[in-house]
């Protein structure tokens, strides 16, 4: 850079050999550390925000470039939120570039589609095997042509490689993603995390200061900040109080149709863009249907909304499990018996209960359930007191116990099992079978303890058993999750809930219908060939039976239904992965399935290439932005701790023991 | 020097002496516990290959999943279900949540530096390391690379089509202090 000030200077017409001497030693002084600092790197690990990486000469370190402009589009189908987001980068380098679009996305979510704008042309992402994917980009990459490539790396970072961007060029990258709403009090809540917005000042971003390098490229001072957010909402029913903490404005549009927007001069940068509204409830549950046609099938998103007010409180009998093996030592078994002494303080007289642990033996506090009165809850306190963390994980007989072949339980009677362990078990499979088989009337819930559990298994443990897996990540979430699990528990509505549909190919996810409970609304994802099919839903409320025939309406425009139920029947599918069933089968399924409803997946990438003749341009070979030797130290471990203190011990031991038995040698 | 503080320095260096003791017993523990837990890990892998397997031992909360061999000095040791710290006392641990030996996907398993996992440092690129799997067949990997990263460098455990397994262990071998910030990462290719 010292030469191009130079140059510069030299230029000038008049030669004051003096001035510029001084000119350029000013020049060299303060724009040395100025670039220096100003030159934002970053690893993969440690950036968090939006961001697009350039490639630099130290492998695994990249300067950060921030969007110039950021478009989000959120469009809310029933409880599916599909996120697009528009951002556009500038190449300042002066040079041609690679570099790679990080972003990162909110759990449970992938990225699906992918348009790139380089320049003029547009480019747009399809879906391929993985392989596949990877060889039509590298040979793209090797032909000079521009291309990009988005493969799922971490579970919740998506990134894109972007190839050949001449110097000047203008990137936009558009990507979209799914999840869905989050249910919390009553109220359906999405979440945007701010990470489009760069929380760097302009003056530091890297764009800036390589602006200030490059005086010919027009500087903008609002680099980074120029953010829009728009929610285009069609909940399947009507609602009532939408808000947000931050500053937006709402519409209504239609007929259960809304629109809230906000932009960069109110919305705060530091904190997550929360959306949430509330259904407007009936008196008697109702059942709604949204479709959408793909290819030669249609998606129908079922949805059931309790009623406002639940007439009865049915009697309950709870099983607490509890795992007191030797992997919930420590932590994990504080929160547990924290989480159960919460739980037996919710009981009314009314319910009855009982509590199992098991480690590598079965100790249940009754041989049945008893009333949960005065005594009995004494006593199960102090049962929950003599809890020790030791032994095996034995969970089949626990299992047994909680789910016998007959259960005593009145009809009308809730039955619920609450099963609080880390999961940490090696029969999964045989686990799963029998709580399909022996699940009968009664309802399973999981609650993983600890930093680690296997919610693999206890996602799918409350699947198989109509329940839900609440994850208590520390203490300080056990009052708060574990008051949300009972709230919901308290008040089941609609039982035994079956969907049937005239088409007989129809298939359904989840395939076991959960219950309703009360405020939650309940959705089951649907695809059949007969677009003129009826649907009809039957259930249980307390011990009358209900029954509900819906009609498929003409296709919305929604694009999230297929992919909601593409995703729920790849994970059933990966689910398979583990009980032995063949990869290779398992593959095929997959492939088909993402490759037909737009997926990225395990083995599936979104590939995107030009293809255009005027693509081709040999002269761009990307190079590798230079940088200095400056340390990018990462944060936060995450490998095993794979050393022991033996080597540690041993030396302090013998240092000890030499210096004791010389000082005792000496004073004889 | 009075006999009283005579007698006081000498208890005070006797405990010393048993102090040091404790410390370098509970040392060698580790390393007597890593030996012969394997032993017994052996013993409950025969049965596993025999169709059923037996505990290690009565309050085992883990169990043996494969037996890794290196090829070229012959050492063995069982592998078991999970990295937790207690597990790794008595065996190298397979990581939750990563592709189990020989199938799709990446297989990774941890172990100490000073007990199971000491001959790593040996291993070059071309070595030969195998897994049995409970079932009998044993899944041949060649490795491609040895690299150092940091301890919250996860793109080693990440997941795709390839079959592949990587060992991680900490690094340096020589260090006294267990807790360094550095791994090393073997990674090894499926041999057709």
């Amino acid at each position: 850079m010292e030469t191009n000030d130079t140059k510069t200077i030299e230029y000038k017409p008049r030669d004051y050999t003096l001035e510029r001497w001084i000119v350029m030693l000013l020049c060299l002084l303060f724009a040395l550390p100025f670039v220096a600092q100003a030159q934002e790197l970053t690893t993969l690990d440690q950036n968090d925000r939006a961001a697009l990486l350039v490639k630099t000469s130290k492998p695994g370190v990249y300067a950060l470039s921030t969007a110039v402009k950021s478009e989000v589009s959120i469009s809310v189908a029933g409880p599916i939120v599909r996120t697009s987001v528009k951002q556009t980068f500038h190449n300042v380098t002066g040079q041609c570039v690679e570099g790679l679009y990080v972003y990162p996305l909110p759990e449970m979510s992938a990225v699906d589609t992918l348009k790139m704008t380089i320049g003029s042309r547009v480019i747009v992402g399809e879906i391929r095997e993985r392989e596949q994917a990877r060889k039509e980009y590298e040979q793209a990459k090797s032909e000079g042509r521009k291309a990009a490539l988005v493969e799922q790396q971490r579970p919740n970072v998506f990134t894109t490689s972007v190839s050949g961007v001449m110097p000047d060029e203008d990137v936009t990258i558009e990507i979209a993603y799914q999840e869905t709403a989050r249910f919390e009090n009553g109220e359906l809540r999405l979440r945007f995390p701010m990470v489009v917005a760069p929380r760097y000042t302009p003056a530091k971003a890297f764009a800036t200061a390589v602006m200030a390098k490059l005086p010919a490229t027009p500087a903008s001072s609002t680099a980074g900040n120029n953010v829009t957010l728009s929610v285009d909402l069609q909940p399947g029913y009507s609602i009532r109080n939408i808000h947000s903490a931050q500053q937006v404005r709402s519409e209504t549009l239609g007929n259960r149709h809304y629109r809230v927007i906000a932009d960069s001069s109110t919305l705060n940068a530091d904190h997550d863009f929360e959306l949430a509204w509330q259904p407007d409830l009936g008196a008697n549950p109702e059942a709604s249907v949204l479709t959408e046609k793909l290819g030669e099938e249609t998606y129908a998103l079922v949805m059931v909304t309790p009623p406002a007010s639940s007439t009865v409180r049915l009697p309950r009998e709870t099983i607490f499990i509890i795992d007191s093996s030797g992997s919930m030592e420590g932590a994990s078994m504080e929160q547990a018996k924290a989480a159960l002494l919460l739980a037996l303080d919710d009981l009314k007289p009314s319910d009855t209960f009982n509590i199992i642990d098991f480690d590598s033996e079965t100790r249940p506090l009754f041989n049945e359930s008893r009333a949960a009165d005065g005594p009995s809850i004494a006593a199960a306190k102090q049962f929950v007191g003599t809890i020790t963390a030791d032994g095996g994980t034995e969970m089949m007989s626990a299992l047994r116990i909680a789910l016998p072949e007959k259960a005593n339980t009145p009809s009308g009677t809730v039955r619920q099992v609450i099963f609080m362990t880390d999961g940490q078990v090696s029969n999964e499979q045989e686990l799963f079978n029998f709580i399909h088989s022996r699940l009968g009337e009664s309802r399973l819930f999981t609650v993983g303890i600890g930093a680690a559990p296997n919610s693999h298994f206890m996602r799918n443990a409350a699947r198989f058993g109509r329940g839900t897996f609440t994850y208590i990540g520390d203490v300080q979430q056990v009052q708060e999750r574990m008051s949300e699990l009972f709230a919901k528990l308290d008040a089941p509505v609609m039982t035994s809930i079956e969907i049937h549909s005239s088409d007989a190919t129809a298939e359904a996810w989840p395939e076991r219908v959960p219950d309703l409970y009360r405020g939650e609304p309940l959705v089951v994802a649907l695809r059949v060939r007969d677009a003129g099919a009826k649907v009809t839903l039957r259930g249980r409320i307390g011990s009358e039976p209900w029954a509900k025939e819906l009609t498929l309406p003409a296709p919305g425009d929604s694009e999230g239904i297929a992919k909601l139920w593409g995703r729920e029947k790849i994970e059933s599918l990966m689910d398979h992965l583990t009980d032995g069933s063949d990869p290779k089968g398992i593959e095929a399924a997959v492939i088909a399935v993402a490759l037909q409803n737009h997926l990225v997946s395990q083995y599936t990438s979104l590939v995107a290439i030009d293809q255009t003749p005027q693509g081709l341009n040999p002269s761009c070979k990307p190079e590798l932005l230079p940088v200095d030797n400056t340390v990018v130290d990462p944060q936060q471990g995450t490998l095993p701790q794979t050393a022991t203190p033996a080597a540690l011990m041993l030396m302090i031991g013998m240092s000890l023991m030499a210096v004791a038995g010389i000082a005792l040698r000496l004073m004889r | 020097m009075s006999t009283k503080l005579r007698t006081l320095t000498r208890t005070l260096l006797v405990f010393v002496l048993l102090a040091g003791m404790a410390v370098g017993g509970e040392g060698l523990w580790i390393y007597a516990k890593a030996r012969l837990a394997q032993l017994l890990l052996e013993i409950s892998w025969r049965s596993a290959l025999a169709g059923e397997q037996l505990k290690p031992w009565p309050w085992a909360d883990t169990r043996a999943i494969a037996r890794l061999t290196i090829e070229r000095d012959g050492a063995a040791v069982i592998v078991l279900d999970g990295a937790s710290g207690r597990t790794m006392a008595f065996g190298p641990g397979h990581l939750d949540g990563t592709a189990m030996p020989g199938d799709i996907g990446n297989c990774v398993i941890t172990a100490h530096r000073d007990t199971h996992f000491a001959p790593l440092r040996y291993l070059g690129p071309g070595d030969i390391v195998t897994l049995q799997r409970p079932d009998g067949r044993i899944v041949r990997y060649r490795v491609q690379a040895t690299r150092v990263v940091r301890k919250n460098d996860t793109s080693v455990l990440r997941q795709d089509a390839r079959t592949r397994l990587t060992l991680i262990t900490c690094y340096p071998f020589d260090a006294v202090k267990p807790g360094t910030p550095l791994r090393w990462v073997v990674i090894a290719q499926k041999v057709a």
